[in-house]
């Protein structure tokens, strides 16, 4: 079965394209790759605003008896009260765990699972999300207990309880693991512990929390109009449309008054810390703040990052680090983008008694691409080439592509913003490239975090 | 509304009349054919976007290893992404007698490096040898080519992945990549170069750190199979031991991939927006010309089974424990009421086990079970791991636990809870068929472990032939003391 579509016009890349497969590359792949990208037929999602503010993507796919139902809502941790952070997390598990409908959780529970459906509920730090999976036989009654979690919860408060103890158990065993470990602290250290994107619960915090908190943050944030509804899969858009009306009649509507949120300071400092732990490797980390996710120039500073750490095997860290030395299993880059400003930042595990050696060598290949501005043509159409090639795969599921449209409204893109995203990327110049490296990259405001036994921590950076 | 009503009743109506039988077969979608060389290849045309998974899986895993030589199926995963004599290299004919005198001097060094009394001198002139062989090398090759071919035309989620059953191989790619993906793929698997071989157990010995040494669960896995199995193929973790991963030779890895990397033991598969027949003239100019050979043998050495032991293990991390009964794989029939079983006790929060220790005693964050631990190709262990709440006896746990299989044996399952756990299987089931990478995965799995796809197809049927009594009689026949094994990890 195909998706109803149109074919997206790709002249354009194609003419970009055919000149630049220019990789070294053997005769080998010569004699077998083909040289034209795929052609990208963008399935058409259809889009309904209901009266009460409710955004609808759906796309009909009956290749299974399967339906994927998705929730975007707007709320989160960032908004937490300074002395409830938690507050958003442990909502969106309760209205998950809770019940609703009038049902105690033992019943909500129940009622799930004798459809077999998945239902889940999950608040970020800025975005909430929920997610139904369920046969299409079962759909109306899926949809029923979706809608009665987000509209009706019943936020019981022994189940609270429960939570408030899960919540602080997986704190724990996150700290465990010295990868997240590492990943966690290091946010913490490039926004401060304090900081809205990167603060996390505690006893006390989760303590102060009630179920009047909970009630009222509920309240506040799920309105009809506050709702991007996605659905992909074995139903009927017309028949869904109706039962979403009837499903959320009476369910509340209205602007809300978002908190304001404490921006983030963009300063950078050389900063060194190390979390002495006996371990056989380094968890080791550097980076900094980044960009913001309108930033223009993020296109070109994301091929830079695809050069030095971002592309896998086709990076120089890992080209380097990994393939030609064996230093490392996993060495990587990554710059995020955000709200605010996001994180550049890269991570390493090797051996202890490597750690200083590699985090020289790391700095190294920092320094050649932002400083010296040594990126080659090649490696930037290598990078440009391999983007747009997968690009496609942003298609190859039907809830991909409603999602896909829902985030690019919640995030304040167009419509059609991935031909946007594509367009841009092609037209990527070198000295943009360079340019964006040399702005936005600091092998010289590095914060630098170890993990590791005591010994692997450098006498001076 | 009322018209969604009806047409849900409708496709309700239809459906229930055989068994609730669900509106797709998977039969109805899969071709096969066989190369001549005895390579099984499976297609699923489904044409949602213009892509493939293309999936080749080798009946070879941990558990064809010999003691002493463990990690090197892993390890031989590892060296496929390096490439062949035509990929890879820039001059083959000038790094051959090259990589041959690494292989050569990697040898002596390696025997050097793992006994106890080496000479330093002869170690260190070693070492420089291999550096200066080293570098010469580099000249002719080109580092990374395999993944930067496939990834400039689009690849998705290429990767590759070892168990103690399988070697997996995958990727997704547009499909007009088609060919590209067979012809790259059969030179990783069927003519290994071997180059960098020395490198890449190093980083090998990383991935070991990070995965087991380093980490709380993969510890407690390792120990798990020590404590579960005396002997045998299920006794050590797919990536093997430090002592012998450092031991590993190009000699070892070569011979390993000649005796297993033959066409009938593997298995390929592709799911996606292709024309079977173009799928097969494809396949057969890229993989039908690599000469049959007589599958291996599975291990001679049966696992030998422990049971009734309770192992204590430190660990500085919060403590799990892990509960595991020795079981019986496909295709006897009782593995069809293990899982009815393990998703009565752990499928969804209505599940005995989830409702017991999570929400009605607050005894554990998370509780969950699997029916193939830790491979299907052997009998092997029906295993609950517990992560339990800050301060909570272990010992409640288990005695919790202990409480639940008690009923299952005595008392048995109702029939609304059977009702129930049929239905959450069978959607499970249709769920894991959605996208291209998920069925083509499951596909070669079935295939290659059991040797028939068609047990997927027909799962949902098997699951519903389950009733009472085989939960109460596999309950009280297998969830037993002595049947039991027990591992509990604390600081």
């Amino acid at each position: 079965m195909r998706f109803r579509g149109f074919t997206a016009s790709i002249a354009l890349l194609a003419v970009l394209f055919t000149c630049s497969c220019t990789q070294s590359g053997s005769d080998f792949a010569s004699k077998y790759e083909s040289k034209s990208l795929p052609n990208i037929k963008a399935p058409r999602v259809k889009t309904e605003v209901l009266e009460n503010g409710m955004r609808l993507y759906l796309l009909e796919d009956h290749t299974l008896p399967v339906v994927k139902v998705g929730v975007v809502t707007k709320a989160g941790g960032i908004y937490d009260p300074d002395d409830e952070v938690g507050l958003a997390l442990l909502a969106g598990m309760l209205m998950r765990s809770g019940g609703a409908g009038g049902m105690s959780p033992e019943q909500f529970d129940r009622a799930l699972d004798e459809l077999g459906a998945k239902l889940g509920s999950s608040i970020g730090n800025e975005m909430g999300t929920a997610s139904l999976e369920v046969l299409s036989g079962d759909l109306e009654d899926g949809l029923h207990l979706l809608f009665d979690m987000l509209f009706k919860p019943t936020f019981d408060e022994h189940r609270l309880s429960v939570a408030k103890h899960k919540v602080l158990e997986s704190l724990r065993r996150q700290d465990d693991d010295p990868e997240s470990f590492a990943g966690y602290k290091f946010k913490q250290m490039v926004y401060g512990k304090e900081s809205p994107w990167a603060r996390r619960p505690d006893r006390a915090s989760l303590a102060k929390i009630d179920r009047a908190d909970i009630v009222d943050f509920h309240k506040k944030y799920f309105r009809t109009d506050n709702i991007l509804l996605t659905v992909a899969g074995d139903f009927k858009e017309r028949e869904l449309i109706d039962a979403v009306k009837m499903l959320t009649k009476g369910a509340p509507k209205g602007e809300i008054d978002f908190p304001k949120v404490e921006p983030v300071k963009l300063e950078f400092k050389s900063e060194f810390e190390g979390i002495p732990r006996p371990l056989s490797q380094s968890f080791i980390r550097m980076g900094h703040l980044s960009i913001k996710r309108h930033n223009p120039e993020k296109y070109a500073l994301f091929l830079g990052d695809d050069v030095l750490g971002a592309s896998g095997f086709m990076s120089r860290l890992v080209k380097d680090v990994r393939t030609k030395r064996g230093l490392a299993y996993a060495i990587w880059s990554t710059v995020s983008i955000g709200t605010d400003y996001g994180i550049f930042e890269i991570g390493v595990n090797t051996k202890a008694s490597n750690a200083e050696h590699v985090i020289g060598m790391v700095k190294g290949h920092l320094e050649r691409i932002a400083v010296e501005g040594d990126i080659t043509k090649d490696e930037l159409d290598l990078a440009k080439q391999s983007i747009l090639a997968r690009l496609i795969f942003q298609f190859d599921s039907p809830f991909k592509v409603v999602n896909q449209e829902a985030r690019f409204h919640f995030y304040g893109y167009p419509k059609d913003y991935w031909r946007i995203y594509r367009d841009r990327i092609a037209a990527t110049t070198l000295e943009e490239v360079k340019a964006a490296a040399k702005k936005y990259l600091k092998p010289d405001d590095l914060e630098v975090l170890i993990v590791g036994p005591k010994v692997s921590f450098p006498k001076e950076l | 509304m009322r018209g969604f009503r009806k047409i849900l009743i409708l496709i309700i109506a239809v459906a229930l009349l055989p068994t609730e039988a669900i509106a797709y077969d998977l039969k109805d979608h899969v071709e096969e054919f066989t190369l001549k060389n005895g390579m099984r290849w499976l297609v699923v045309r489904r044409g949602q976007a213009p892509v493939f998974t293309g999936v080749v899986m080798l009946r070879v895993g941990g558990a064809d290893e010999e003691r002493g030589k463990t990690g090197v199926a892993h390890m031989f995963e590892h060296m496929a992404f390096k490439g062949s004599a035509k990929l890879g290299t820039k001059d083959w004919e000038k790094e051959k007698p090259i990589l041959d005198e690494i292989e050569r001097v990697g040898a002596k060094l390696t025997s050097l490096e793992t006994s106890k009394d080496a000479g330093e001198e002869e170690t260190s002139r070693l070492r420089e040898k291999m550096a200066r062989l080293r570098k010469v090398a580099a000249q002719y090759q080109v580092r990374n080519e395999v993944w930067e071919i496939l990834m400039r035309n689009g690849a998705a989620d290429l990767n590759a992945f070892t168990s103690k059953d399988i070697t997996t191989y995958h990727a997704s790619l547009p499909v007009n990549q088609l060919e590209l993906w067979a012809r790259v793929t059969a030179e990783m698997i069927f003519d290994p170069s071997f180059r960098e071989f020395y490198l890449e157990r190093a980083v090998v010995e990383e991935e070991r750190r990070t995965a087991v040494e380093n980490n709380p669960a993969g510890a407690l896995v390792e120990k798990l199979l020590a404590s579960a199995y005396s002997s045998g193929p299920y006794s050590w973790s797919t990536i093997g031991f430090e002592e012998d991963i450092e031991g590993l030779t190009i000699g070892d890895a070569r011979e390993f991939h000649a005796k297993h990397y033959v066409p009938s033991n593997m298995v390929g598969v592709i799911v996606g927006d292709v024309s079977p027949s173009r799928v097969r003239r494809i396949v057969k100019r890229a993989f039908g010309s690599f000469p049959a050979e007589e599958a291996p043998a599975d291990p001679r050495r049966k696992n030998g089974t422990l049971g009734g032991s309770y192992v204590r293990m430190r660990f500085d991390a919060e403590p799990s424990l892990a509960i595991a009964y020795h079981k019986p794989t496909l295709p006897d029939k009782k593995e069809y009421v293990f899982d009815v079983i393990a998703a009565l006790l752990c499928d969804g929060r209505s599940s005995w086990l989830e409702k017991k220790l999570i929400y009605e005693e607050r005894l554990a964050k998370s509780v969950y079970c699997s029916v193939g631990f830790p491979g299907s190709r052997f009998d092997n262990l029906f295993l609950i791991w517990v992560e339990p709440i800050k301060g909570k006896s272990l010992g409640r746990i288990r005695d919790a636990v202990e409480e639940e299989l008690a009923i299952l044996k005595t008392r048995g399952v109702s029939e609304e809870d059977l009702k129930r756990v049929r239905k959450q299987v069978t959607a499970s089931i249709m769920f894991a068929l959605d996208g291209n990478a998920k069925l083509a995965e499951a596909l070669a799995r079935f295939e290659t472990i059991f040797g028939d796809w068609r047990l997927l197809a027909n799962y949902p049927k098997s699951i519903q032939r389950v009733d009472a009594e085989d939960v109460n009689k596999v309950a009280s026949e297998y969830l037993t003391v002595a049947n039991r094994v027990i591992v509990e990890r604390t600081r």
